[in-house]
């Protein structure tokens, strides 16, 4: 009583052709030296509530961080850095001079936030950074801090590994840039931009000195929240609404009709109800084989053409947009109905 | 010897103990009970004689911590006089512990003064509480069972204390009213354990509580707030009744009574009494006085949430998956840390979870194999049913593995993928997984005494 069944369709695109090729030093030589450096300081000044007297808020706490400039005068920085926020205000790297700064948009999932100043010439002269979207296992980035003196600190980090990785507010996972690299210490290096020959290629998410790892937020998640953050409202980074279990366990597969011994899918646990897997028609005991036109393998993994085998949920996340329809092949083992409905995501 | 509850066919680790104990009336040595739990083989030795006297465990309380031990050698006894029972001392007086500290040959004294009566949690069960008394005499490992006396008698058997790095000079011993009663109960040839009335309840000194409940401001009366339905308050005592009374003691608001000149938890009053005793509440019920008796026994899931002894670990292990009835011992063993399998071991009683789950059935452990290679993600899981018949008692899920149909479908609580097992796969595979972890024996459904048939090798 198996079938096969579409839901139908919309579509996410975004592959950039890129290959191991040869090498180039991530840091840039002297020749390319940067007339103004694409990087800002940004402090904040918060207070968090106090949840034991939730009626007051916390002493106020001071963070000295960096900011990476963007076209159209905007300044991308990790959202928890400017997560109960008073006072945002940016400082020239090189000059020192500042002005205040509001938060234009913010996403604490995927922990990302636009700035913007409040002087509108503020970023004048700045040549902003371009996302570099090519990013795979091997390459070397460049992160980039900043001397007290405003002087550019580079370090160099190896790319080692691209996977789906929990975030601080632990939502779900996001795809993940995991670099070596030795970071040195510099007072203000809150929101750490990681450079490819002069392109953003991710932001600082969590650091640890003792393995010399750097987790770091990839330009596919900032360049889903960017685009994103051009309309007028932000929706975020939409789910289906289903829980899935591996089908590498033979008996559940039989159990659940798969008859061929190499088949992939995941098997759908839980549906959610009034999420776009429910008006879809996803039932527990589905198996889920195919997402946005890649085929998912027993344990939930699809082939990236950038990044090799990720769950299939950065298909979700990472590439589809709150509103989209999201092709989903999946095999029907309770309802022999053919399912022909669109799935709408919600964020 | 401990059971292994990771490897419950193995007979368990063999332990050696020292404790210390006293000859008391009727030619019996009183101990703890968690010098003898558990045990295969006890001796006794007196002062100043070499020999080593084969004893015999003859009741064991382990809700108390008390044990009484018998030993057949008839000169044992000869020339000993048996010591004598005294009351609660009173604070600040000085009481002498006798015993074997760190074990030795030579018995050692410590004394110490009276420092605290109140209620304190016995650890041997960790679950009941009853009276101890906190005494500043050194108390440590080997000192267990034996005599704290006064004046020449009893005051007590030193039990518990703490280590080092938690306090000091803190030890505590079973006051006599704890033995009187154990030794009381064992006469008719049984002990039969503490009774409880098996109720929560809350104090009342909120005013806008009292006056909403129709209670004058006289601080009497607790709150009854949830009843245990397998206990023996089930349908006498409801929740929002208000008991005023224990067997004519007034209840304070605070909980406490009067009793012979002392305050005490009106819980005192079901403590000196016995399975099979009554007692009378004087309550309030929508506002109407009323007079209940209820019949006391100790509700059987509390055992559940503390040690058990002699006793065999019971579990069903079918394709190399281990099944384990919940409780303190298996969980320690295990050192769980998975909320779902913690929640059903907190809230057992309080949230009556052992009406639907008698026996919280784990998946705790899978011994590897080809059969069951991808199934790890399910270990920790709890049952609920198999091809969809609920499961409530370990022997359920052994009768649903003895069952003929190919495929076993076993649901998990929660939202996880059923755990599929076929058959003939898992006969195919059960020699082989007895033989690869040396598996003696793939199920025991019985809780029978550990120590049976090893009483005969005692007698010698």
């Amino acid at each position: 009583m198996t079938r096969h069944s579409f839901i139908a369709f919309g579509l996410i695109l975004f592959t950039v052709s890129g290959a191991l090729g040869k090498k180039e030093s991530a840091v840039p030589s002297a020749l390319n030296k940067q007339k103004q450096l694409a990087l800002v300081r940004v402090n904040v000044t918060g207070q968090s509530y106090d949840y034991f007297r939730p009626w007051q808020k916390k002493a106020p706490v001071s963070k000295r961080a960096l900011g990476a400039v963007l076209s159209k005068g905007r300044v991308l920085v990790t959202a928890d850095l400017v997560a109960n926020q008073n006072y945002v205000e940016l400082e020239r790297a090189e000059s020192g001079e500042k002005t205040a700064a509001t938060v234009e948009v913010i996403d604490h999932e995927a922990n990302l936030a636009l700035l913007q100043p409040v002087e509108k010439t503020f970023l004048d002269g700045i040549t902003p950074l371009e996302i570099a979207s090519d990013t795979v296992v091997g390459d070397r980035l460049a992160a980039w801090q900043l001397e007290p003196t405003g002087a550019l600190l580079a370090t160099e980090g190896l790319v080692t590994t691209v996977q789906m990785m929990p975030y601080p507010i632990d939502v779900g996972e996001f795809l993940t840039f995991r670099i070596s690299i030795p970071m040195q210490y510099r007072e203000n290096s809150y929101t750490v931009p990681l450079v490819k020959k002069n392109k953003l290629a991710g932001l600082l998410l969590r650091y640890d000195s003792r393995s010399q790892l750097l987790d770091a937020i990839p330009a596919p998640v900032i360049t889903h929240f960017l685009k994103d953050a051009e309309s007028q409202n932000y929706r975020g980074f939409p789910s289906a609404g289903f829980s899935f279990f591996p089908t590498r366990d033979p008996a559940l597969r039989e159990f659940a009709g798969e008859k061929a011994k190499n088949a992939g899918g995941v098997y759908v646990t839980n549906v959610e109800p009034g999420t776009p897997a429910t008006k879809a028609g996803l039932q527990i005991g589905d198996i889920v084989t195919a997402v946005a036109n890649n085929e998912i393998d027993q344990n939930g993994n699809y082939v990236d053409p950038l990044y090799g085998k990720i769950e299939f949920t950065n298909l979700l996340t990472a590439h589809a947009y709150a509103g989209d329809v999201i092709p989903t092949l999946m095999r029907v083992m309770l309802s022999p109905c053919a399912l022909s409905v669109t799935a709408s995501l919600c964020s | 010897m401990d059971p292994d509850y990771k490897a419950p066919w193995n007979a368990g680790g063999l332990e050696r103990g020292v404790g210390a104990g006293f000859v008391i009336s009727g030619n019996r040595i009183m101990t703890n009970a968690h010098v003898v739990a558990n045990s295969r083989y006890v001796t006794v030795e007196r002062d100043g004689d070499p020999n080593k006297y084969p004893a015999k465990v003859q009741f064991i309380a382990n809700d108390c911590d008390l044990a009484v031990i018998t030993v057949s050698a008839p000169d044992f006894f000869k020339n000993m006089l048996p010591l004598k029972l005294g009351e609660i001392p009173a604070l600040e007086s000085t009481v002498s512990a006798y015993g074997y500290p760190i074990g030795g040959e030579r018995m050692s004294v410590t004394t110490g003064i009276v420092s605290r009566i109140d209620f304190q949690l016995y650890t041997h069960s960790s679950v009941d509480q009853h009276l101890a008394i906190q005494i500043s005499a050194q108390i440590n490992p080997g000192n267990s069972g034996g005599p704290v006396m006064q004046d020449g008698k009893v005051a007590g058997v030193a039990f518990q204390g703490y280590s080092g790095d938690v306090a000091q000079g803190v030890a505590y011993m079973i006051p006599t009213p704890v033995i009187k009663r154990f030794l009381q109960d064992i006469s008719n040839g049984h002990y039969d354990e503490y009774p409880d009335l098996a109720i929560t309840y809350a104090k009342l000194q909120n005013p806008a509580q009292r006056r909403f409940l129709g209670l004058k401001d006289d601080d009497r009366g607790v709150l009854v707030s949830s009843v245990v339905a397998a206990g023996p308050s089930d349908g006498i005592l409801y929740p929002g009744d208000v008991l005023m009374a224990i067997d004519g003691h007034p209840i304070a608001s605070d909980a406490n009574v009067e009793l012979e000149g002392e305050r005490a938890q009106f819980e005192e009053v079901v403590e000196r009494k016995f399975k099979g005793d009554s007692v009378k509440m004087d309550i309030l019920r929508n506002k109407r006085p009323l007079t209940v008796e209820l019949k006391l026994y100790k509700p059987w899931p509390y055992s559940v949430q503390g040690h058990s002894y002699d006793v065999r670990p019971r579990y069903v292990l079918y394709g190399g998956l281990l099944f384990q009835p919940l409780n303190l011992d298996m969980l320690e063993a295990y050192r769980t840390a998975d909320l779902r399998v913690r929640h059903f071991f907190e809230y057992f009683v309080l949230d009556q979870l052992y009406l639907q789950h008698p026996d919280v059935i784990v998946l705790a452990n899978i011994l590897p194999d080809p059969i069951n290679t991808y199934l790890s993600p399910y270990r920790g899981g709890i049952v609920d049913e198999v091809n969809g018949k609920k499961i409530r008692t370990l022997d359920e899920l052994a009768s649903a593995f003895a069952e003929s149909p190919e495929r076993l479908v076993i649901r998990m609580i929660g939202d996880g993928p059923p755990l599929v097992l076929n058959r003939s796969q898992i006969e195919a595979a059960r020699e082989r997984i007895k033989m690869r972890y040396n598996v003696l024996k793939e199920q025991n459904l019985e809780e029978q005494p550990a120590s049976k048939g090893t009483e005969q090798a005692n007698k010698t």
